[in-house]
């Protein structure tokens, strides 16, 4: 019973995780991806 | 205007499928450990509960080999066509792939347990051609971090991807070949090898139900894991462009 | 030049290199050596148990002494910076492979010719029936073929020679499953026919592996 229980409860959580650890470096991409964004319009602002 | 709509449109529909999934997964949960029939060869009741987690430890056997197909498959798409796309497909399957693989191995842990009294057997070529299979898993990702050039570090790991999952049959046949010649140290001998339990008619029912549900899984982590690596893809152009204007 | 000639001259090139400095089968041999005397030591390999043991610790004697081989065989190139000249005469590059191929297959061929009697003598086992040769050579042969490809692009990485076992060794089970187990059978009394699957699953890798390498080689050395 209790290797059940382990065996679901361990294989669950590692899924949950990795879901966990994808959603976290999706949010710290999304800040990179705007200061890149806005770094990349002030140079071709003041290129023009 | 109609570009974001269309792209929130797909966004919802992967939203759903999400939710879905995680319905089918309670679902699934209720199937193996309530509905499923119990195992009429188990001797005694540690074992008979311990036998359910066959339906999610094959489950996810089979995502990891699929997976490891896809990366595979991915690998030969890029070296032919040469488009980033088919790389950052081949990696994001392959960390699903680990994940699913090393799922699979633990909980072939779990169920070894009770069932033969060890937490590992060598005499299970499943088992055995499972941890292989992670080893080349975990080769194809450490070679992937070993090399900084994008275009580099594609081709070479979809060369790497290509190569080991030919390997792959290849194991299973020789650590096969090697473990029917010798006898199960373990006790049971039976063709299935882990606890040998005939499979009765609801068994497959429930066993189907659990590998479609792992494969919509996958589908779906592979979706948002594939996100992720276009927005790396969109960082690193972003700031090769900064470097230029500096 | 015939496709043939231009294979032999890889080959010669790297002989030759080698019989100068004799670095590279040097080492090889010494590590052989050394691998089985630590084998020795952690096995306490005494008469009663040596044929246990005895046909792993000659292929991973084998398989460490290749890695050492295999490496040699790029690094050498790339630090000479004699790759991209190799690379840049109008040579199919899947001659370069078999190039390669071949003089990594000749080190490790004249490590094991070596290793053999060694141990036949260390051990008290006969070691040099043709069938335990013809196993050596098929599996050496699977081993080198995919060595040579994982050489190839380990050395474009950052770690270098440190990622080819890691690459190289989870690929080679087979190799090593059958070849152990071959040679444990063919110890224990059996003839060659009895060993046939496990001649049969290395003449399949070798053939397999070698037609892979081959075509994937070309995009190895791409730039």
């Amino acid at each position: 019973m209790i290797y059940l229980a382990a065996g679901m409860i361990i294989f669950w959580l590692a899924t949950f995780l990795f879901v966990w650890s994808i959603s976290r470096r999706q949010h710290k991409l999304e800040e990179e991806l705007s200061v890149l964004r806005e770094v990349v319009a002030e140079g071709t602002t003041t290129q023009a | 205007m109609t570009a974001s709509k269309k792209s929130s449109g797909k966004d919802t529909l992967w939203l759903i499928l999400l939710a879905l999934t995680g319905l089918l997964i309670v679902v699934g949960v209720y199937l193996s450990i309530l509905w499923a029939p119990t195992a009429v060869n188990m001797p005694t009741e540690a074992e008979q509960l311990a036998q359910r987690i066959f339906y999610f430890h094959v489950a996810a056997g089979w995502v990891g080999y699929l997976a490891f197909g896809v990366t595979a498959l991915a690998g030969i798409l890029y070296l032919l066509k040469r488009q980033r796309r088919f790389d950052n497909l081949a990696v994001s399957s392959a960390e699903i792939g680990v994940v699913f693989t090393a799922a699979n191995l633990v909980s072939g842990s779990f169920w070894a347990r009770p069932t033969w009294g060890t937490w590992w057997s060598w005499d299970d070529p499943r088992l055995t051609l499972a941890a292989i299979v992670l080893l080349v898993y975990i080769a194809y990702l450490m070679l992937r971090n070993a090399i900084d050039d994008p275009e580099r570090r594609a081709r070479l790991s979809s060369i790497y991807g290509i190569v080991g999952f030919l390997s792959v049959p290849l194991s299973f046949i020789s650590v096969r070949i090697w473990r029917t010649i010798h006898p199960a140290v373990i006790g049971t001998t039976s063709e299935t090898a882990q606890g040998g339990f005939d499979m009765s008619g609801n068994m497959v029912v429930v066993l189907l139900f659990s590998i479609f549900t792992f494969s919509l899984l996958y589908a779906v982590l592979l979706h948002y894991r594939l996100k992720l690596e276009d927005m790396r893809e969109q960082v690193e152009d972003l700031k090769m462009q900064a470097l230029a204007e500096l | 030049m015939s496709y043939l000639r231009k294979v032999m001259a890889i080959v010669w090139k790297d002989v030759r290199a080698e019989l100068r400095t004799k670095d590279i089968l040097s080492s090889m041999l010494v590590f052989a050596g050394l691998s089985v005397l630590i084998f020795q030591f952690a096995f306490d390999l005494r008469a009663d148990n040596v044929r246990l043991v005895l046909p792993g610790v000659l292929w991973i004697a084998i398989t460490f002494a290749g890695v050492l081989g295999l490496n040699r065989s790029f690094i050498l190139e790339q630090d000479r910076g004699s790759l991209e000249g190799l690379l840049l005469a109008p040579v199919d590059r899947s001659a370069i492979y078999f190039g390669k191929l071949i003089g990594n297959l000749l080190f490790i061929f004249i490590v094991e010719l070596l290793l053999l009697p060694l141990m036949t003598v260390l051990f008290n086992v006969w070691l040099l029936s043709p069938a335990l040769i013809l196993v050596l050579v098929l599996g050496t042969l699977g081993y080198a073929a995919v060595g040579t490809l994982f050489a190839a692009l380990s050395i474009n990485t950052r770690a270098r020679e440190v990622m080819l076992p890691i690459l190289l060794f989870p690929v080679m089970i087979p190799v090593f499953v059958a070849g152990v187990q071959a040679v444990s059978r063919l110890l224990d009394g059996d003839s060659l026919a009895d060993i046939m699957r496990w001649v049969q699953l290395l003449v399949a890798y070798d053939a397999i592996f070698i037609a892979a390498a081959m075509l994937l080689f070309d995009y190895v050395v791409e730039e």
